[in-house]
């Protein structure tokens, strides 16, 4: 190794020298120096990208922040309570009230987030089948009141989740190694049924339903069709 | 209907929690800060990915692959923030970083003159070098996070320390005491 590669590579990556560098460095008086001389450096500039972390930051916040969003809904849905009770007394009609919330330009990208993130859609389908085993589609939904049908295949893994306060049937088909994923939302509502187009390598569907909402989201549109379809068909809510 | 979570499930998992995460948070929040360059949307950053640690706990079995995921997952909320509000990559003020302790030394001189040149640097040499520094990532780990080979992460690296360390070296020489 010649010094030009040896400092070469010193600057590149100091932390992990390879034994040809560490019998370079030895043998060289002038790249012994020369290391010296940049880890000193090197330690300054550590010690500038090492900045003072803000005191309130911590798993601590992360918790009450998370609570204070659910306490959140609940003052809302008592304000609303009240709202309909006075309503009805005064015989006042009140429209577009219903007991779901439609979902906003922000919560579609937390489908999208919620799939980026979950360690499921990091893993192989041999991985799931053996992780995952225990809660089946039909499982997860019947706790959820819902009932699926008999006749979605493929289905690899299956868990409730929470999305933002909102609860999901969230689970993944496989076929010829395409993906779709599919929330079943039990009493959320939605206007019209809305398409989402390559969003992070993703289409989606978002399809109103009486008594729910079914979001599916494929990289391929025929599999993702086909899917939202056969939900759309089968899925039936305890609360229609 | 679900169960309600009882006092004590909940303490145990927040100590599980803090046990996982407790240690990564303040490397992770100097990551995000580098990434960004704003305080404020570094805490915002570390904040919306612990949040989702929490919700997916449970499915966070094995201990090293969790320094992985935390990483991954600020980087993606780190791309949606400005796919979703489309910030533009402005020159931004620096934000004051120091821990306001009002040291008129050379080291925080130093320090200050560092952050400026760090904060010059391109996002493609920035994050590299705050992936290795801070976070000790191997140059595969790094070419891994950020899809790219490893030469390219090895060129970035070296421009950036070239560029930096030779910046030191113009810093003036002087110690302490003399």
């Amino acid at each position: 190794m010649n010094c030009l590669d040896f400092r070469r590579a010193y600057l590149t990556d100091p932390y992990n020298l390879e034994a040809e560098q560490v019998t370079h460095v030895r043998e060289c008086d002038a790249c012994a120096r020369y290391a010296n001389k940049q880890t000193a450096a090197d330690r300054r500039l550590e010690a500038a990208l090492r900045i003072p972390v803000p005191k309130e930051l911590g798993p601590n916040i992360i918790f009450e922040r998370s609570m204070r969003g659910r306490r959140s809904l609940r003052v809302f849905a008592m304000a609303a309570g009240v709202m309909l009770t006075v309503a009805a007394t005064f015989g006042i009609a009140l429209y577009g009230v219903g007991s779901g919330q439609d979902f906003g330009e922000e919560f579609k990208g937390e489908f999208i987030a919620h799939m980026a993130h979950d360690p499921i859609h990091m893993q192989s389908a041999s991985q799931l089948t053996g992780q995952q085993a225990g809660a089946s589609l039909q499982q997860v939904a019947l706790e959820m009141g819902i009932d699926v049908g008999a006749n979605i295949d493929n289905v690899i893994a299956a868990k409730r989740c929470d999305l933002d306060g909102h609860q999901a049937a969230h689970f993944v088909v496989e076929e010829e190694g395409v993906r779709a994923t599919a929330f079943l939302l039990p009493n959320e509502s939605l206007e019209q049924s809305e398409w989402m187009d390559n969003e992070s390598g993703q289409h989606g569907m978002l399809i109103p339903t009486k008594g729910g909402v079914i979001a599916v989201f494929c990289p391929e549109r025929q599999m993702l069709v086909r899917v939202g379809e056969q939900l759309q068909n089968s899925v039936k809510w305890s609360s229609s | 209907m679900s169960k309600p979570v009882g006092a004590t499930e909940m303490s145990s998992k927040q100590h599980r929690f803090d046990a996982m995460v407790g240690a990564l948070t303040d490397d992770l929040f100097r990551y995000a800060y580098w990434l960004c360059r704003d305080k404020h949307l570094a805490e915002d950053l570390v904040q919306e990915t612990l949040l989702r640690a929490w919700r997916f706990m449970d499915n966070l079995r094995d201990v090293k692959a969790v320094k992985s995921w935390l990483i991954t997952t600020l980087r993606r909320e780190h791309a949606r923030l400005y796919e979703r509000k489309r910030l533009q990559r402005v020159e931004m003020e620096m934000n004051d970083i120091s821990d306001g302790a009002g040291d008129t030394s050379w080291a925080a001189a130093e320090i200050s003159e560092l952050h400026s040149r760090i904060h010059a640097l391109t996002d493609d040499y920035r994050e590299p070098l705050a992936l290795q520094v801070i976070l000790g990532y191997s140059v595969a780990e790094i070419a891994e996070t950020m899809d790219l080979s490893k030469s390219a992460v090895m060129t970035r690296l070296f421009r950036a320390r070239k560029q930096l360390l030779d910046a030191v070296e113009d810093l003036p020489e002087q110690r302490a005491g003399g």
